[in-house]
């Protein structure tokens, strides 16, 4: 098989740097990127894109902590280069605190992340309501900048961008080798995914270019996450709510949770309102799986699932399956040059 | 009982409220008055950029670290106010970078969260091998010049945009007490010879991802000798000159290119970045702070000086500690003056 042609569907954060770690793994592959939605209308853009890890349960720690060490070392490195700001890469300090004392204080990530320690005293009598707190340096996606570097990096490996809604992933096989599936929510149609499930998050998106420290409740619902030109101040874990459109009553409501961390956001303006869906699963479906049809086989590479942890450990999980790409383009020139015998 | 403020700069105006707030009450006939020719967005103090940082040594100068200190906390205590914003105040964290290790500075208690950098995060910066972290406060001059204005506005105080010439001036038309925060001009005024320009030239770029002050130290070049990167509200002020003796305010395309090329090497990035404006500035240095008081007969008067000048590169960094102390010296002078109201029976 002199030049595999695969497709990856779908354009978030997962397709496009799983595009891009497989033309670096494979030079040879001809690769297209097939989506319904490019940036700015991905799941991706309406994320904030902090590198601050969601526990997947059903996932072994280890592997997740591999997942956001290697994609915490390759932005890193980004960040520290003249194309940071491009790519909309950089570095943000700030808190992450809690109401009550968590179970564990050190999370699996605190050594990736960068002078990791608890909050001062003096630190947390800026927040009354909060007994204990976290402090750290970690990186930023900034969407869309991120997504857009992704795209023209693809563009000049060769990589073609494509929209068009795949309904079914036997529409790619008489025109591609191996299909890769990033394809998010959009799963749960695709392959029927029922352990794939939305958690509705909807976040404002403000400017208040005097924010620099993000803040970060705990409990995953509060947060104030300072951006390259907007602050995003969230949010909500909606298990199980398909519903696309912003709601009134829930921007109010996150803009005073945020301001009670933040008084100075009072001065905020509030420039857009958006949406996204998590793609949540117990665990992140990268997987290899031979999909078989009338005596036609399909080889197709799952990369999705990854809910709130999309950028924290994008780049472990793309490099991963960009390897089982490599596996799928053996297993195919094995057969291919048995079937020559 | 008339007072002038020669200055509006951050000592002029700050002085001018602090004294205001707390004797307006008590001195029903107290008028105060600010005189100077330049105001904001003219000032020293907007062109800073206004992170609030002592120097590495308070070189023994205990008084100083108080007043940075009393400074820092009276500023943090309006963190949490809506009127942050409008002052021009924020929480910002960063870094100081060394080639070697120094001791801990005056300043490491003052600050949140203090820390040694670890290596990881020193592998961000080549060619430095120590440093520091810290969470401290960025009050942005063209913000908070404004604001004290409106205050002092707010409160009947009124401005005059002149040159003051002498003391005697002002003493010749009625004025009680003239309080001196005019800054690096203060020589025009009373000849000291103990005070220099330490001048500085920075360049405002539009660099929004920076969201981390970063101050590198050359022991051996001295203090802002060395680049430096502090992100403001609108702009990223990239800066390492200081030039004691040199008067010019003319902007040295050699400076320019010295901070531009230091900076970038510093972080990459920056070479991405829209310059929008230069700017150059004399910070009105001085071996310590002159606050204090000066009596100067005038014929059968005895006029009252209160000097508040020669905070070099920290004027931002320790202007209410010196605001409470001019303020007390104020208050020293009331009583003498027995303009002070007594409490109703605390007559003899």
């Amino acid at each position: 098989m002199a030049s595999p042609k695969v497709a990856v569907v779908g354009a978030g954060v997962i397709g496009l740097s799983t595009a891009l770690c497989i033309t670096e793994t494979c030079p040879s592959c001809s690769v297209t990127v097939l989506s319904d939605q490019f940036s700015p209308n991905t799941t991706s853009d309406v994320a904030a894109g902090m590198l601050i890890p969601h526990t997947y349960p059903d996932t072994p720690i280890h592997r997740q902590k591999q997942w956001f060490r290697e994609t915490f070392t390759y932005l890193f490195a980004i960040s520290n280069s003249a194309e940071a700001s491009e790519a909309g890469i950089h570095l943000v300090s700030g808190w992450q605190i809690f109401k009550s004392t968590p179970n564990e204080e050190l999370p699996f990530w605190s050594d990736v992340v960068l002078g990791f320690r608890a909050m001062s005293e003096g630190e947390l009598s800026k927040f009354p309501q909060h007994r204990f707190g976290q402090a750290f340096t970690t990186l930023k996606c900034d969407c869309p900048s991120y997504l857009l570097w992704l795209e023209k990096r693809l563009k000049a490996a060769g990589t073609q961008m494509c929209t068009r809604k795949v309904a079914d992933l036997w529409e790619l096989h008489s025109d591609y080798d191996i299909v890769v599936n990033c394809a998010g929510m959009g799963a749960h149609q695709l392959v029927r995914d029922k352990q794939l499930f939305p958690v509705r998050g909807q976040v404002l998106k403000v400017h208040a270019p005097w924010v620099k420290q993000f803040i970060r409740d705990g409990d995953g619902l509060t947060y104030i996450y300072p951006g390259i030109h907007r602050v995003t101040l969230g949010g909500t874990r909606e298990k199980g709510s398909w519903i696309l459109s912003p709601d009134a009553g829930t921007t109010r409501d996150i803009f005073d949770r945020c301001c009670a961390l933040e008084p100075s956001l009072q001065g905020a303006q509030v420039m857009e309102v958006k949406v996204g869906l998590r793609p949540s699963r117990q665990c992140v479906r990268v997987q290899r799986e031979v999909l078989s049809q009338g005596g036609v086989e399909l080889p197709v590479v799952h990369n999705y699932g990854h809910g709130a942890g999309g950028f924290s450990v994008h780049r472990g999980t793309a490099s991963e399956a960009a390897h089982l790409v490599g596996e799928c383009i053996s297993a195919l020139q094995g057969s291919s040059s048995r079937a020559k015998l | 009982m008339r007072v002038a403020v020669i200055g509006a700069g951050v000592i002029g105006l700050s002085s001018a409220l602090c004294i205001h707030e707390q004797f307006h009450g008590l001195v029903p006939s107290l008028e105060l008055e600010v005189y100077a020719d330049h105001f904001t967005p003219h000032t020293t103090s907007d062109g800073a950029a206004g992170l609030w940082q002592p120097y590495l040594s308070d070189h023994g100068n205990l008084q100083e670290t108080l007043w940075n200190k009393e400074t820092f906390d009276y500023l943090l205590g309006h963190m949490h106010s809506a009127a942050a914003k409008e002052m021009g105040l924020f929480l910002i964290s960063g870094y100081n970078l060394f080639t070697e290790p120094v001791p801990d500075p005056s300043w490491k208690n003052i600050v949140l969260g203090f820390r040694n950098l670890t290596p990881k995060e020193l592998e961000l910066f080549p060619g430095y091998s120590y440093g520091w972290f810290n969470t401290a406060l960025m009050l942005e001059g063209r913000s908070y010049l404004p604001w004290l204005t409106n205050r002092l506005t707010q409160r009947g105080v009124k401005f005059f945009h002149k040159k003051v010439e002498s003391f005697q001036e002002l003493f010749s038309q009625g004025v009680d007490v003239v309080l001196n925060c005019s800054g690096m001009r203060s020589g025009d005024l009373q000849p000291d010879p103990e005070l220099q320009p330490g001048r500085g030239q920075i360049i405002k770029v539009l660099a929004p991802w920076v969201k981390h002050f970063i101050i590198t130290h050359n022991l051996k070049s001295g203090i802002y000798n060395s680049p430096y990167v502090i992100p403001g509200t609108e702009f990223t002020v990239l800066g390492g000159i200081y030039q004691h003796g040199n008067w010019s305010e003319e902007n040295s395309a050699k400076d320019h290119k010295s901070v531009w090329d230091s900076c970038c090497r510093l972080l990459p990035a920056l070479q991405k970045a829209k310059i929008v404006d230069e700017w150059s500035g004399l910070r009105p240095a001085r071996p310590s702070v002159r606050l204090e008081r000066e009596s100067i007969r005038l014929g059968n008067l005895q006029a009252e000086v209160i000097h508040n000048y020669g905070h070099g590169g920290f004027g931002i960094t320790i202007h209410w500690g010196c605001a409470m102390a001019a303020a007390r010296l104020f208050g020293n002078i009331l009583q003498e003056k027995q303009q002070l109201a007594t409490p109703p029976g605390s007559r003899l």
